[in-house]
């Protein structure tokens, strides 16, 4: 099984041929694409995965990362990340499957209703359909608390780290 | 200011005592768990109250608040009776405590033909005029209501006393009647600009006996009465604010939009000195968010916590999201706001309503407003991510 570990997040992904940590500036030396942290890779499909943590008890600056929430520019970045990854998926002729994109966003303060209303936000920001296209660029698009996350995953799915075990 | 309300045996209550906040209270509950009631229940024992202080017989103010009671209720019967639970033998009882530990009380049984009141005199609290603002707008209905070839008995049938009392409100003249005399009162200045700009003019009650809508906003000028040495010394003196119509002729109430007129009744009151922190009474309002659009809510809450820092005291009842969330957010701890929050919940095997009052915002996550949103984003996450797993 694969485990991944983001800071004090450590996520996993039993069912996965691949996880790739995508978001690694070794790999993608200077350009300035936007990435998200990692790809999971399954037969029939691959899940882009986005981890926000500001309830890291170690995180640092979250008033700077609350202003990027309210300012509108976190969905902005969140929909860039996604698009550049993509394209990159597309030039690595990757981009047959069905793609899931799941932000992570882990901040006890954001209620279900402004969730939700990210959430929408962000569909119309990527965008996950065009008129012009034969099909929606995403088969799904959705923001998660560690709640969530654990009860669509399971409670063995995630874990903060400085929590000790599930 | 009112420091609490209890209740005994009253329409859907048995037993329930509040303890308010000088500032906000928003009371919160799903349907049929008695907001509008325990408002009309705090208007009336205001009301009350300052009858009490008149210069009146006992027996005339009890007929008067009886009767008050049954038109703010309406109910088909127009006996006490009808306003206590069914099957209940204790009496009812109603209580108003002052922060000065005074109080006004209302009691009557099932065949009581008048309340029995006991009010406290001297009282700073429960002697002032309050002001019930119900769901429905008013401000177009106001003409209709008072009209004078309408018959009173089938505008009393069509409207209980929560609608006729406030357009009683409504029509008293203020500072921004035509030809008017009144002076405004400069604490309430910035409000009373800011709802004219949130809906882009004015409500103004004309010779026509009616309100319109007047287009325009207010802007700062100099003073033509001074002369330019003295404007030189003193800037802030020399200029007046003054409105300034745009956009040509003016409309009729009822060719607004309703949410707009919900906004026009708040500056209404707040011009005709109806509403008046430290004069006037509690402010009561029933479902602000209705027919109002959301856009409008963060200013209509900043502006209510401007009036409660300006001393006056305010209870809304809500079933608006949107509402509590600015609340939460606004509220400034620095200028000393203070917003309680009143949750009634019908218990799950009887009739039973209890109250559940909190300072925390946070300790609203099981109330029916935070539910209805958690349903919606497990219904959308279980779309997003059928048969996803990891």
């Amino acid at each position: 099984m694969t485990t991944v570990q983001e800071y004090d997040l450590e996520i996993a992904f039993p069912e996965a041929k691949a996880v790739i940590h995508f978001d690694d500036s070794a790999y993608h030396g200077n350009s300035t694409m936007q990435r998200v942290d990692y790809i999971a890779e399954y037969e029939d499909r691959s899940v882009f995965v986005e981890i926000k943590d500001p309830d890291n008890p170690i995180a640092q600056n979250v008033p700077a990362f609350e202003n990027k929430l309210n300012s509108g520019k976190l969905v902005q970045s969140l929909s860039g990340k996604f698009r550049d990854t993509l394209f990159f998926r597309s030039i690595q002729g990757k981009d047959d499957l069905s793609v899931v994109y799941v932000v992570l966003l882990s901040m006890r303060r954001l209620e279900a209703a402004l969730l939700l209303a990210k959430q929408d936000e962000l569909k119309k920001s990527i965008p996950i359909r065009h008129v012009d296209w034969g099909r929606d660029c995403a088969a799904s698009c959705i923001i998660l608390n560690i709640e969530q996350w654990k009860k669509r995953f399971g409670d063995q799915s995630i874990r903060r780290i400085s929590e000790g075990a599930v | 200011m009112i420091a609490g309300v209890e209740i005994e045996s009253f329409t859907a209550f048995g037993s329930l005592q509040l303890s308010l906040s000088p500032r906000v209270n928003v009371v919160i509950g799903s349907n049929g768990t008695g907001k509008t009631h325990l408002l009309k229940a705090i208007y009336g024992l205001a009301l009350a109250g300052l009858s009490a202080s008149e210069d009146r017989s006992a027996k005339e103010v009890a007929a008067d608040i009886s009767r008050k009671l049954l038109r703010l209720f309406s109910p088909e019967e127009s006996r006490l009776g009808t306003l206590r639970p069914s099957g209940v033998k204790a009496p009812t009882r109603l209580s108003l405590v002052s922060s000065d530990d005074t109080r006004v009380a209302i009691s009557f049984g099932n065949r009581s033909e008048t309340v029995q009141i006991e009010a406290d005199a001297g009282s700073t609290g429960h002697e002032l005029q309050p002001v019930f603002i119900p769901t429905k707008e008013v401000l177009s209905l106001v003409r209709g209501m008072r009209h004078p070839d309408h018959d009173r008995a089938t505008v009393e049938m069509i409207f209980d006393d929560g609608y006729i009392d406030l357009a009683e409100l409504l029509v008293r003249p203020g500072f921004e009647d035509e030809a008017s005399s009144l002076a405004e009162d400069p604490r309430l200045s910035s409000v009373v600009r800011e709802l004219v700009d949130l809906v882009g003019g004015r409500y103004r009650w004309t010779a026509g006996s009616a309100f319109r809508f007047e287009p325009g906003r207010y802007e700062e000028k100099a003073d033509p009465t001074r002369s330019k040495s003295k404007m030189a010394q003193a800037y802030q003196d020399a200029t007046v604010t003054r409105f300034v119509p745009k956009g040509g002729s003016s409309l009729a109430s009822g060719m607004t939009a309703e949410g707009y007129r919900k906004i026009g009744v708040l500056h209404r009151l707040l011009c005709n000195g109806s509403i008046n922190p430290g004069t006037t009474g509690v402010l009561l309002w029933d479902e602000p968010e209705a027919n109002l659009n959301p856009k409008l809510m963060k200013k209509v809450v900043q502006l209510l916590l401007e009036l409660s820092r300006n001393g006056q005291q305010i209870i809304l009842a809500t079933h608006d999201y949107v509402l509590l969330k600015w609340f939460d957010l606004l509220m400034d701890k620095g200028k000393e706001d203070h917003v309680r929050f009143h949750v009634l919940v019908k218990a799950e095997n009887s009739a039973a309503i209890t109250v559940h009052s909190t300072d925390d915002y946070d300790q609203l996550v099981n109330t029916g407003i935070a539910k209805t949103f958690s349903e919606l984003y497990d219904a959308e996450i279980e779309r997003s991510l059928e048969g996803v797993s990891l």
